[in-house]
């Protein structure tokens, strides 16, 4: 039996503000919104402008801009210097994500070690580790630059000569450039993929690891068959990672090498940033941005792909 | 109650202690008003006029000692502002001083935008990428044919001067004396045969580096320029791919290559950048010949060395590839007005911009700087003595001789495809003419785009 409050109009009122109240707290809208909203504003925004932007002549220094449909991304394509910086975006960025992520391995299953040892230092060997990721690039380029200078006065160079190498031109040869910022890149982005590695380690249940050794496995087939498959979806998550992070890697280079001798170190991101601050040519600048972007986009397909944990996502 | 209103012998102490501590603080105050040198220029406000006229520069340019990066010229620019705030009492000068890396960026976008400012102090490679904006100083600049060519080639447009070179600096070869002396006649090398030739006899008989270069662009370049290169046409297109240019740049390439080959040069000039680097390996007896700027010999060697073993380090011509060809990069700092003409306070802001080349102020900046006036009648100035810089009379003769950057805009990409063609050869990953081609098609492709 209905009550006097429940037949009245305001009581309805409030059962049917309740009821919409309960639907939307329940559906996941309103929970999402904030997010989508600043993804929306920060994101989605930005690289609507930048696609926007790359087909047009935007340039800083004048005032006029047409839309100039695909031609940014045609003169980009054929510019005198696009195959070299393919090849070295390229070479940079393959090797830089391979160093990255074996490092980041062999680091964070040391660590897991350690720690599951008791071994004592595992947590100063983390923040040693996790210290060059915090410094940012360009100053990660400047040490770098100093520690190789061609000279008694660089570091390297100087205890190279103690045993009578030297010096070597780590700087102004082509191939000892290239290789340089590689290696000074691996230095710093190791520890994102140690950290992200050693988290998905933690994840992963002692007793499949127990059980394989009941069933005679030894410490190659356990790290093949029980450590590779359960961090599967860590690694695709590092993988797309340190890519976006080797693709867009351009101020560790900048302060390094600054893209030379010659063009020999000049990957894509400084190419970018050199049209849209030297020569203020944003719409080849946003060409290049989206060139990018997709870069980016058929890598993480390609890794979803390989990895084949779409369901696991 | 009557008692608490009668005043006391100390009450009475007191209040005439306070007027006198007032009276004295009165006369101060009144002091400090009318100490016009105090009050008339502050870092960040010039003037003391009602209308405010906005100008970005750098804390190297302020007029006040203790804020400035530059405290030598701060006397030299306070009689300079001064003199202009008295000029135009109703009119104040407020001054930003922005942050180096993104002063051009910055400036760019806030004349694009019209939200600039009425006028601001311009590195002399700038002046071409605002010349749009910029107003002509002609109605307060005398005698503009008193400047060096180069200035007036760099920014002059149409008969309009449209920004003050206030000084500038020239590229010149340093050379240790005693080691010319030793394995040469006792003249610096005047040819590039001459600079090759000694260069081997100092490799074979010192443990020292001959003779080295920063592959930056500017300190090459005149070597292209004694040969009666041209980088652009008188419309600002690109002339390099047409002979004689081409083969100018090749033989500079040839040039370059061959330094490195002989073993004159090491192939690390391709990434030496600082200009501290080059007379630091000088000082340490670690090098014999290089490339620099005028201002090295009192920065980098008179100022630091503390005996007088700068004076092994002379000055020379840069050698060229025939010893009847003369040319030296220069550069500096300008100053450019902005603000609209009619606008209130245009007038008194282009006035303000002109006084920077006033013959006597410039005199005065520069021998305090130790920079070299770009006008001829500074020098002949009573305030620029014999003792301004070292080797100035060396100096002066350079830049009858002097080459500015094109002010144009293709320039920009001229001078980093010429950086890296360097580089290239200099690494052997190019031979000069394919350095050269590599070079042009890519300024060509830039320019047509």
């Amino acid at each position: 039996m209905a009550t006097a409050g429940e037949d009245s109009p305001i009581g309805f009122g409030v059962e049917r503000v309740r009821d919409v109240a309960g639907r939307v707290i329940d559906s996941p809208v309103p929970w999402l919104l904030p997010t989508l909203a600043v993804l929306a504003l920060f994101q989605l925004y930005p690289l609507v402008e930048a696609v926007q932007l790359s087909l047009t002549n935007e340039v800083l220094t004048t005032a006029d801009t047409e839309f100039v449909g695909l031609q940014n991304y045609t003169d980009l394509f054929t510019s005198i210097g696009f195959r070299q910086m393919v090849v070295v975006t390229t070479v940079f960025a393959v090797s830089s994500i391979v160093l990255h992520t074996v490092a980041g391995l062999i680091l964070a299953l040391a660590i897991d070690y350690g720690v599951r040892r008791g071994l004592r230092a595992h947590l100063t060997t983390r923040v040693s580790v996790l210290l060059a990721w915090i410094v940012p690039g360009i100053i990660i380029g400047l040490i770098w630059k100093v520690m190789l200078i061609e000279s008694q006065l660089g570091a390297v160079n100087y205890l190279l000569g103690t045993v009578g190498i030297g010096p070597v031109p780590f700087r102004s040869d082509p191939t000892l450039a290239l290789v340089s910022t590689i290696v000074a890149g691996t230095w710093r982005g190791t520890a994102f993929a140690m950290i992200m590695i050693y988290g998905g380690l933690q994840r992963i249940p002692q007793r499949l690891y127990e059980a394989a050794r009941v069933d005679g496995a030894g410490r190659w087939a356990r790290f093949r068959h029980v450590t590779i498959p359960q961090l599967k979806p860590v690694l695709f998550v590092t993988l797309v990672l340190v890519s976006i992070y080797a693709l867009n890697t351009f101020d560790l280079i900048f302060a390094l090498t600054d893209g030379g001798p010659g063009q020999a170190t000049e990957v894509f991101a400084l190419f970018m940033y050199r049209k849209a601050f030297t020569d203020y040519a944003l719409g080849e600048a946003a060409a290049v941005a989206v060139v990018l972007l997709g870069v980016n986009l058929l890598l993480t397909g390609i890794y979803l792909h390989v990895f084949d944990i779409g369901d696991q996502l | 109650m009557k008692r608490t209103n009668r005043f006391t012998r100390r009450d009475i102490l007191a209040l005439g202690a306070g007027a006198v501590a007032g009276g004295l603080s009165g006369c101060a105050g009144g002091e400090t008003d009318s100490g016009s040198s105090e009050s008339l220029l502050t870092h960040d406000q010039w003037g003391q006029g009602e209308t405010g006229l906005s100008y970005r520069t750098s804390d190297f340019y302020t007029p006040i000692e203790a804020e400035s990066s530059q405290p030598a010229a701060a006397p030299a620019l306070r009689t300079q502002h001064e003199a202009w705030a008295e000029a135009h009492p109703e009119y104040r000068i407020d001054v930003e001083y922005p942050a180096f890396d993104q002063w051009k960026d910055d400036l760019v976008l806030d004349l694009a935008e019209g939200e600039g400012p009425d006028g601001s102090t311009l590195d002399s490679s700038w002046v071409a990428d605002f010349y749009e904006f910029l107003q002509p100083l002609n109605d307060h600049v005398d005698d503009v044919d008193d400047f060096f060519p180069f200035v007036k080639n760099a920014t002059m447009q149409d008969g309009d001067l449209l920004a003050g070179w206030k000084y500038t600096g020239c590229r010149c070869l340093y050379y240790r004396q005693d080691l010319i002396d030793r394995y040469g006649d006792g003249t610096p090398p005047r040819t590039w045969d001459d600079l090759v030739g000694l260069g081997e006899d100092i490799a074979d008989g010192e443990e020292i580096t001959p003779f080295m270069f920063r592959s930056e662009p500017f300190d090459n370049l005149p070597y292209f320029w004694g040969q009666g290169g041209e980088l652009v046409d008188d419309d600002g297109a690109p002339v390099l791919g047409e002979d004689p240019n081409r083969q100018a740049m090749v033989n500079v390439l040839s040039f370059i290559r061959e330094l490195v080959e002989t073993g004159v040069t090491p192939q690390r000039v391709a990434n030496v950048e600082d200009v501290e680097d080059l007379p630091r390996e000088g000082r340490n007896d670690q090098l014999a010949m290089f490339i620099g700027n005028n201002d090295l010999i009192e920065r980098e060697f008179k100022n630091v060395v503390e005996d007088d073993s700068w004076q092994r380090w002379q000055v020379a011509q840069i050698p060229m590839m025939e010893s009847d060809q003369f040319a030296t990069g220069v550069g500096g700092w300008t100053e450019g007005a902005f603000i609209e003409p009619g606008a209130d306070g245009a007038d008194a802001m282009r006035e303000f911009t002109s006084r920077f080349v006033d013959p006597d102020a410039m005199a005065r900046y520069c021998a305090a700087t130790n920079f070299l006036p770009t006008r001829e009648s500074a020098y002949d100035s009573e305030f620029y003595g014999d003792d301004a810089i070292e080797y100035q009379d060396t100096f002066r003769e350079l830049l009858q001789d002097g080459v500015a950057r094109p002010a144009v805009p293709i320039y920009s990409t001229i001078a980093s495809e010429y950086g890296d063609a360097i580089e290239r050869v200099v690494t052997g990953q190019a031979d000069p003419e394919a350095a050269v081609d590599r070079m042009t098609a890519a300024v060509t492709e830039e320019y047509d785009g």
